[in-house]
């Protein structure tokens, strides 16, 4: 049993009822929902630890999933700790989008609109979800993150520091 | 699993996920209010967990399935037995309003250095709490937390897990149930010209306590005569044998007990008990708050506000009766709750001075990194390059200093929080009664008094015999039963 986590949902849609739905679901189950309104290059620096799932909706314009796909282990079969699910969102079958898609690797395709309780099936199937959410679950995450970047900070400047005196 | 359950003038479709972990709903047809969802909820065995959040959202309308509960982290506070408690059940209730129940009056709070007050029967653990109630335990916390149960003058035995006399005294439990012994004081009487008694002690009375007197003591009180027009502030029980009057009505006349007020008779007071108020003759004219029991044979003209059981024969005279641990006021919980709600707010503040101070960083990293990348395009060591440069710098040094400092505070004001937290849920279960809240009335209550639960009022048009009114804890309604 896992009692803090820190993993994200990363979400690349721009449809706001779909976003709410995922993000919700990810609340209810202790994940960080992450929402890029469109492809960001700032996704594929993302820490690979970082990320529990990716849903991207398929049909958006310039959204690079060879990115992603190169970025992160994507999983094609059956839950595995070491890979990472991605979940194709789209509304229509035929679009030229969708046939692009297709021939990355991805986990599976849901059709738009879903209903929530398919969308909880389709991440039970690829992910462990025995987590509990902590009170100050929120809290103990900000305080990591700031953590992390007052410690990123101090670095910069050793080497800022270095680099004045040479 | 699926449920379709009914709701005022449509469907709302409930799925249950995760093995009773998740609970999903979606309002099929209709509307319901955040309350109605949570009676609905609370019906159909999901207790708790709730996302207020997300019930708001169905309230405001929206259509889509959504979370509505959760499991979480609870901390399960330990279970205790007290000793030497006076325990009352509703044979004892019975016998007192009959006048066959005597010796619960003569209870003395006597203590031997040694005797047993309590024992804690279940360590507190961490659990995870189900929707529907049901816990999984996670792990046993540690006992040295145990120690809080151990009141002044108490010593805490952890290999037995009890907690016992460590001087001869009088002893009593706060609603919380912790410990305390005090050693006894005897006095003659009490009267304005002594001032304030703020004593250490349990005090013994002979007398009485006159007019205008006031009384401050962490313990129990003993008073052989009456209590008139008097301020009277107790850690522990009140007895008063002859009765507790405010002849002159005087605003100040109080009587606040941590514990049981045991007494004749009450007249024109405004009373506070932590735990029960048992009156062998009536209660008149008074407005009475009790976080537990109220035993009295007869009820006149008064305001009363019981948080679990009224015990009468007769209620008359347009008495009022407000049933329900919502209506009693917890001081003590109150000032808790408020200043963990401080705490809350101080964290949020922090949160937002702690965002500024980051962005602030960034901008001056930017700004610096920028200064650098021109001075090295002009590969040339300009004096005023190198001056704005150490300037940046120097103010980098500052902001990362001063926000180290407060990501210390963060961490501390989270703990407190946390421990916060647990102590609330401690206190809350404590002070949270197990048995039904109800009324039992062994003779008759007269037109013109009237009942109120949260969410509903009964006004008596004609007089009711012999019977038993009880709230309905999930709809705040009252069931009137004959007995």
């Amino acid at each position: 049993m896992i009692f803090f986590i820190v993993e994200r949902f990363l979400i690349i849609e721009r449809e706001s009822l779909t976003i709410s739905k995922i993000v919700q679901l990810a609340e209810a189950l202790t994940f960080t929902p992450t929402v890029h309104l469109n492809w960001n290059p700032s996704i594929s620096k993302l820490k690979k630890e970082e990320v529990a799932a990716i849903f991207i909706n398929i049909e958006l314009k310039n959204i690079r999933i060879d990115e992603i796909t190169k970025q992160f282990n994507i999983s094609t079969g059956q839950s595995s700790s070491k890979k990472i699910p991605l979940f194709y969102l789209y509304t229509y079958e035929n679009s030229e989008n969708f046939k692009k898609a297709m021939q990355y690797h991805y986990t599976e395709k849901l059709q738009k609109p879903f209903k929530l309780e398919n969308l909880y099936f389709l991440i039970e199937k690829y992910l462990e979800l025995d987590f509990v959410r902590t009170e100050n679950f929120e809290g103990k995450n900000k305080l990591r993150k700031l953590k992390d970047f007052s410690e990123e900070m101090k670095i910069w400047m050793q080497h800022l520091n270095q680099l004045i005196r040479q | 699993m699926r449920k379709y359950i009914k709701i005022n003038n449509g469907i709302l479709e409930l799925v249950i996920l995760r093995n009773g972990r998740l609970v999903l709903g979606e309002i099929k047809e209709g509307f319901a209010t955040q309350q109605e969802i949570k009676t609905i909820l609370k019906e159909n065995d999901i207790v708790c967990g709730y996302i207020d959040n997300n019930i708001k959202l169905i309230e405001n309308g929206q259509k889509a399935q959504i979370p509505l509960a959760t499991d979480y982290l609870e901390y399960e506070p330990a279970e205790i037995e007290k000793h030497l408690a006076n325990k009352i059940n509703k044979n004892i209730a019975l016998g007192i309003l009959n006048n066959s129940t005597d010796n619960i009056f003569n209870f003395s709070h006597k203590i031997k250095k040694g005797e047993k007050l309590l024992t804690l029967n279940l360590m507190p653990e961490l659990v995870i709490r189900y929707p529907d109630g049901n816990k999984k335990s996670i792990k046993k916390l540690d006992s040295e937390k145990l120690k809080k149960f151990s009141g002044e003058n108490t010593i805490f035995n952890m290999n037995q897990k009890s907690v016992s006399a460590a001087i001869d005294g009088s002893f009593h439990y706060s609603i919380y149930a912790i410990a305390y012994v005090y050693p006894l004081l005897t006095l003659q009487s009490i009267n304005y010209s002594h001032g304030e008694i703020k004593y250490k002690n349990a005090l013994q009375i002979e007398s009485n306590i006159q007019e205008e007197s006031r009384v401050k003591i962490p313990s129990n009180l003993i008073v052989k005569g009456y209590i008139s027009c008097a301020f009277i502030d107790t850690g522990g029980s009140v007895h008063c044998l002859k009765g507790i009057e405010n002849q002159k009505k005087i605003e100040s006349s109080k009587l606040k007990s941590g514990q049981n007020i045991y007494t004749n008779l009450i007249k024109n007071f405004d009373v506070w008990a932590g735990d029960s108020v048992i009156v062998k003759d009536k209660i008149d004219e008074c407005r009475i708050e009790c976080l537990n029991t109220i035993i009295c044979p007869e009820i006149v003209n008064s305001e009363i506000r019981v948080g679990n059981k009224l015990y009468t024969k007769d209620i008359i005279n347009s008495s009022r009766i407000y049933l329900g641990s919502s209506y009693v006021n917890n001081e003590h919980l109150n000032k808790f709750r408020n200043i963990h709600k401080q705490h809350k707010k101080k964290m949020n503040d922090l949160d937002n001075i702690l965002n500024e101070e980051k962005t602030e960083m960034e901008l001056i990293r930017s700004k610096l990194t920028m200064q650098i990348k021109k001075m090295r395009k002009t590969s040339l060591n300009n004096f005023n390059s190198d001056i704005v440069i150490n300037r940046f710098f120097n103010r980098l040094i500052n902001s990362l200093q001063k926000f180290n400092d407060n990501i210390k505070i963060y961490n501390e004001t989270l703990k407190l929080i946390e421990n916060e937290k647990n102590e609330l849920i401690f206190l809350e279960q404590q002070s949270k009664s197990k048995q039904d809240t109800e009324i039992i009335i062994c003779g008759r209550i007269e037109p013109g008094s009237a009942i109120y639960a949260p969410n509903q009022t009964l006004r008596i048009n004609k007089t009711l015999k012999n019977i038993s009114i009880k709230l309905d804890s999930v709809r705040g309604t009252l069931k009137i039963n004959s007995l």
